[in-house]
């Protein structure tokens, strides 16, 4: 995904912050564990967030230990690890893998064909162990690449070609849970690759690719018709959210879900307002 | 099928808070899933009741199951229209989902002289939200009323992103219109949940990434070695 799914850190709680940074080092250990140190270039928050989400869903057992790392050499850190960490350390390095491919297939990026290469191994052995979920990962992808070539592109049309992604990453298991995690998994999705557009709108413009928002760039409350579409999908996204029946770390997930998913949003709007301040003055 | 009470199917009182509800249906539902009693029919029905109960009051009082992936894919499967008369009444958390489709509808433009028009207006009208956007489709003129219908044609189909994308066009075609600014502010607000949860935090801390910063550097450091970071 895109790193968007983090949480407010100021209205953490020292536990709660403890928990999400134990998860995050044991998804990072877990990348290492499984993938080698290469992998872990490609951890983020997003799928700390599915780690924690997994694991107050299903409460598995959980590994606790404390390790020192290159990032924290000094003050060994709190590791949790469960088998949504290890399964969400393999879903990581799958979205990585497809992500360097889009790049390389859409810009020509040549560090995105040799990071998609050097993970190509360690994705054939995820697609092994989670056939369903890379299969509709590469199908919804391919359908998103088509939509976005064709004529008349529907915004929610390849919004929901994401979500479908995000929703079969959510669903580890064909259980009773299978269904709401979907639902949540979809809205996700939907949010995430708005949330996108609107990080790459500018970009998107200039080289004419397909941007569901390209239609009111340049208008002067830009920021604003984004957000009120942003906000219409967090809501539904909220409300799938509200139907699982998490008990355990929920205010911390409400954290993410409620306010640290705008962290993105906020910085990137409190960084352009700083650069028009900064362009007023020099006039 | 509809619970008389399904406070009682789980256990809870009337009067349980939301995270309640959700732990009494944990409790119950691990007790009952299918994979620790396979081949029990007791258990089986008693499982159904339980979702159903949860389903029911987590929707608050609201209709259809969770929107499933399916929902999204055009599938034309909101024939269920009358699911969502229910409108007024949904209170719980969840209720914004469902409410959300099919915005309030004023039967606007019955003057129309476009018969097409006037055949998307009657589809909306009967919440045939798949057909009034194909007859939509085939419109080439585009007014501040083809963006009205569309808008409401789209958010009843679930097309959250478009319909507020032609609520927003309608408006700035007509902005002194009442109609399509009652809608576009309908659609960019339904209901206050999300923003009522929201303000139990303060804006998002900028800078949050600093809880990784330099790691890109650690990495690079690390590549070679495995003798830390287990």
């Amino acid at each position: 995904m895109f790193g968007y799914v983090t949480a407010n850190k100021k209205e953490l709680t020292p536990e709660q912050e403890a928990r999400y940074r134990a998860a995050y080092c044991g998804l990072c250990a877990a990348l290492k564990r499984r993938h080698g140190n290469f992998a872990r270039f490609a951890l983020n928050y997003d799928f700390a967030f599915l780690t924690l989400l997994l694991d107050s869903l299903y409460e598995p057992e959980r590994e606790v230990c404390r390790a020192r790392c290159a990032m924290h050499p000094v003050c060994a850190r709190r590791h949790e690890t469960s088998e949504f960490t290890n399964y969400a350390a393999d879903m990581t390095v799958a979205l990585a893998y497809h992500k360097r491919l889009d790049d390389w297939r859409d810009e020509k990026k040549p560090g995105a064909r040799i990071g998609a290469a050097l993970l190509q191994k360690r994705y054939d052995e995820v697609a092994r162990a989670y056939p369903g979920q890379c299969a509709a990962m590469e199908a919804s992808l391919a359908r998103l690449f088509e939509i976005e070539r064709s004529d008349n592109a529907a915004a929610d049309e390849a919004a929901t070609a994401f979500g479908a992604v995000t929703a079969a990453l959510f669903a580890p298991r064909k259980d009773v849970w299978e269904e709401k995690l979907r639902a949540f998994g979809m809205a996700l999705g939907r949010f995430l690759y708005m949330m996108d557009a609107w990080d790459d709108c500018k970009k998107d413009v200039r080289r004419g690719n397909f941007n569901p928002l390209a239609g009111d760039f340049g208008a002067p409350d830009f920021d604003l018709r984004a957000k009120a579409i942003l906000d219409a999908l967090m809501r539904e996204c909220a409300a799938a959210f509200e139907k699982l029946p998490l008990v355990e770390d929920i205010q911390l997930m409400r954290n993410v879900v409620y306010s640290g998913i705008w962290t993105r949003f906020e910085l990137k709007r409190a960084r352009g307002r700083r650069r028009e301040h900064a362009d007023h003055r020099s006039v | 099928m509809p619970i008389i009470d399904p406070y009682k199917v789980l256990g809870v009182p009337t009067t349980a808070t939301e995270d309640e509800v959700k732990k009494a249906y944990r409790r119950l539902a691990k007790r009952y899933h299918p994979d620790a009693n396979p081949g029990d029919r007791v258990a089986e029905q008693r499982m159904k009741e339980i979702n159903a109960a949860y389903d029911q009051i987590i929707n608050g009082g609201g209709a259809a199951s969770g929107p499933g992936a399916g929902s999204y894919a055009g599938s034309g499967s909101y024939g269920g229209y009358g699911n969502y008369g229910s409108y007024g009444s949904s209170g719980g958390a969840g209720g914004s989902y469902g409410g959300h489709r099919g915005a309030s509808w004023n039967d606007y433009g019955e003057r129309s002289a476009d018969p097409q028009m006037r055949a998307a207006r009657a589809y909306i009208s009967f919440g045939r939200y798949y057909e009034a956007l194909n007859v939509l489709a085939g419109i080439r003129e585009r007014d501040a009323l083809w963006y009205y219908y569309s808008a409401v044609a789209n958010s009843g189909a679930g097309n959250t992103i478009l319909a507020i994308q032609h609520a927003q066009r309608a408006a700035d075609m007509e902005p002194e219109n009442e109609t399509y600014r009652e809608l576009l502010d309908e659609l960019r607000n339904p209901g206050r949940e999300y923003q009522a949860y929201g303000r139990d935090f303060s804006a998002p801390f900028l800078g949050a990434n600093r809880l990784c910063g330099g790691f890109l550097i650690s990495w690079l450091l690390c590549m070679y070695c495995n003798y830390c970071c287990r």
